[in-house]
């Protein structure tokens, strides 16, 4: 299957110095609703900013549905944090922009989202509040019919049932035409429930990129006793110890037996996360193969 | 793209017409005014030629005096001759005509142009308006093409409006000929709404401000304005007097202080080639302040 969104060595300074991100090489299987996570300023915004054509890139490449980004412009939806729109405009004037921007726009699914949203199509955007806001600048975007999202906390001003309808016609979206889905967001659980493939920053550095299963099935949870995890023969992600006991995220592509007075089991998605949040800034020898 | 502008430029496109509609029948209900005015003088002239009276431009002599009654009934009708009772009457509306309408329009392109870049970036709209299936490329010079399309008209139309005053107002003597408005009517007025417009879009694109924008934008406009207008009068070749300033012919410019021999000067014939030099000018700077704004908005990083 080609790359939705495929990086080499990509990377982005600001000003002189500082490194928004930094070699970071991914291969985005199309059709996969993937996972961004990291601590604010890890470089996600970045890495979508770049894959959405609006931030040059520094070093190395970027291809988005099959193309340079600036290419692509009309595969690709994006849907910055906070959901900007026009505070001016009306609901029916941003989806009318829409419609004459964007050729194969669905107006007719957009004017019945939004009428099922319960937003007055007369209302300004100034007026809406920041999660009907949030759900225009989606129905903008899901409305253009892109091959790949990029929605940077698209969900961050939604109430819960509100989300849930999202992640529903994000999933319908991706089932119906193959779309690939790249989304950033604090909300670990929630990106269990939806997310095939996972994407770690951290630093301006991809910590960890992979399909889920198969990280899961190559890392491991270990508890034991302290000291086990420094007796060597395991590549300790991160760790921590209470009461005399060590628990650590590791890394093991075999699956031999951690060894006695050790409890092992497979990493939870949020452990596996949390674990590479957490964890040293070493860059890691290699990263899981998609 | 057209569908974007009309939504995004309706509410500014309003307010300017209206701003420049009023402006122009001021200027206009200005020039009936004083036309009807100077008639009323003229028939004044002539009522006082018919009572044999003498004409307010005489200082003795001696006349044949009809009616003694009338002379003394009409004599202080107009006081202080033409141009003091025509002035004191349309100084407003030369004001208006001089300064008024090339500030109005200065400020006029500076607020339309200004925002155009830098009030996306400050609502970080551009990140949705750069996102759709339209290059940056064609969303900036789509923009900028038919904003400033239609400030040249308006500008124009302005124009037409002003040099239609210029008549009564020179006419009345408040000023000798309509070089002293040849920054403010006629093709200026368009030149000088479409460079305020785009100094305002490149001040926008660099500072990422809109209000620091037009403010330079109004300043940097109303200079260059004045600037151009002497260079372009200034530098281009002019006639020359064999006599003193006098002696060139009626409706000239005369460049300096017009004393000594010979005098340069611009004749009459002048005037509309000059003024298309002067328009000329102002369109390549605002062409070079657009292709400024351009690649400020192509590598602005978001």
């Amino acid at each position: 299957m080609s790359a939705a969104l495929g990086c080499a060595g990509l990377g982005h300074r600001y000003g002189r110095r500082l490194w928004g991100l930094r070699d970071c090489d991914l291969e985005v299987p199309a059709g996969r609703v993937v996972a961004l996570v990291g601590p604010n300023g890890s470089g996600k915004t970045t890495l979508m900013s770049m894959a959405a054509g609006l931030l040059p890139v520094t070093e190395g490449t970027v291809q988005a549905a099959g193309g340079a980004p600036a290419q692509r412009l009309d595969r690709i939806g994006f849907v910055a944090q906070d959901a900007p729109l026009w505070p001016r405009l009306r609901v029916a004037d941003v989806l009318e922009i829409g419609r004459s921007m964007n050729r194969g726009f669905d107006a007719v699914m957009a004017a019945e989202r939004i009428g099922r949203l319960g937003i007055r199509p007369r209302a300004r955007i100034s007026a809406l509040s920041g999660g009907e806001r949030a759900q225009v600048a989606l129905t903008l975007v899901l409305a253009k019919r892109p091959e790949l999202f990029l929605l940077d906390e698209p969900m961050a001003n939604l109430d819960p049932l509100a989300r849930r309808e999202f992640l529903g016609s994000m999933f319908q979206a991706c089932q119906e035409t193959g779309a690939t889905v790249l989304y950033s967001s604090h909300a670990v659980a929630e990106l269990e429930r939806v997310c095939d493939y996972l994407i770690v920053l951290r630093a301006g550095r991809v910590r960890l990129a992979g399909d889920i299963d198969e990280l899961r099935s190559r890392h491991r949870v270990i508890r034991g006793p302290d000291g086990w995890a420094a007796r060597g023969g395991w590549q300790v992600i991160s760790q921590r110890s209470m009461a005399g006991q060590t628990t650590a995220l590791v890394r093991c592509d075999d699956a031999r037996l951690p060894g006695p007075g050790l409890q092992d089991a497979a990493p939870a998605f949020d452990e596996l996360v949390l674990g590479y949040l957490d964890g040293d800034t070493v860059t890691l020898p290699g990263q899981a193969a998609a | 793209m057209t569908r974007l502008i009309w939504r995004q430029h309706r509410g500014q496109a309003l307010w300017a017409i209206i701003t420049i509609t009023a402006l122009c029948l001021l200027a206009v209900s200005f020039g009936f005014s004083a036309e009807h005015w100077l008639a009323g003088y003229h028939s004044w002239l002539r009522q006082l030629a018919a009572a044999g009276c003498p004409p307010p431009t005489a200082h003795g002599g001696i006349f044949h005096v009809n009616s003694p009654g009338t002379c003394a009934a009409l004599k202080d009708r107009y006081p202080g001759g033409l141009q003091a009772a025509f002035t004191s009457r349309y100084t407003f509306a030369a004001l208006l005509s001089l300064y008024g309408m090339p500030a109005a329009f200065a400020i006029i392109g500076a607020m339309i142009g200004a925002p155009l870049v830098a009030r996306e970036i400050e609502q970080r709209t551009q990140l949705v308006a750069w996102t759709q299936s339209v290059s940056r490329r064609r969303w900036y010079f789509a923009k900028i093409t038919i904003l400033a399309i239609g400030l040249a008209v308006l500008g124009l139309a302005a124009g037409m409006a002003n040099a239609w005053l210029q008549r009564p107002l020179t006419a009345g003597d408040s000023t000798s000929s309509r070089w002293t408005w040849f920054a403010s009517t006629n093709l200026a007025l368009a030149g000088g709404v479409v460079l305020a417009f785009a100094l305002a879009v490149a001040f926008g694109a660099l500072l990422r401000r809109t209000l620091p924008a037009i403010g330079a934008a109004v300043t940097g406009s109303v200079v260059l304005l004045l600037v151009i207008r002497w260079a372009v009068v200034a530098l281009t070749p002019a006639s020359k007097t064999t006599g003193p300033y006098f002696t060139a012919p009626s409706g000239s410019w005369i460049l300096g202080s017009g004393t000594g021999i010979p005098v340069a000067y611009h004749p009459a014939s002048q005037y509309w080639p000059l003024q298309l030099i002067l328009l000329t000018v102002l369109l390549a700077l605002a062409a070079a302040a657009l292709a400024t704004g351009w690649q400020a908005t192509r590598a602005h990083a978001v």
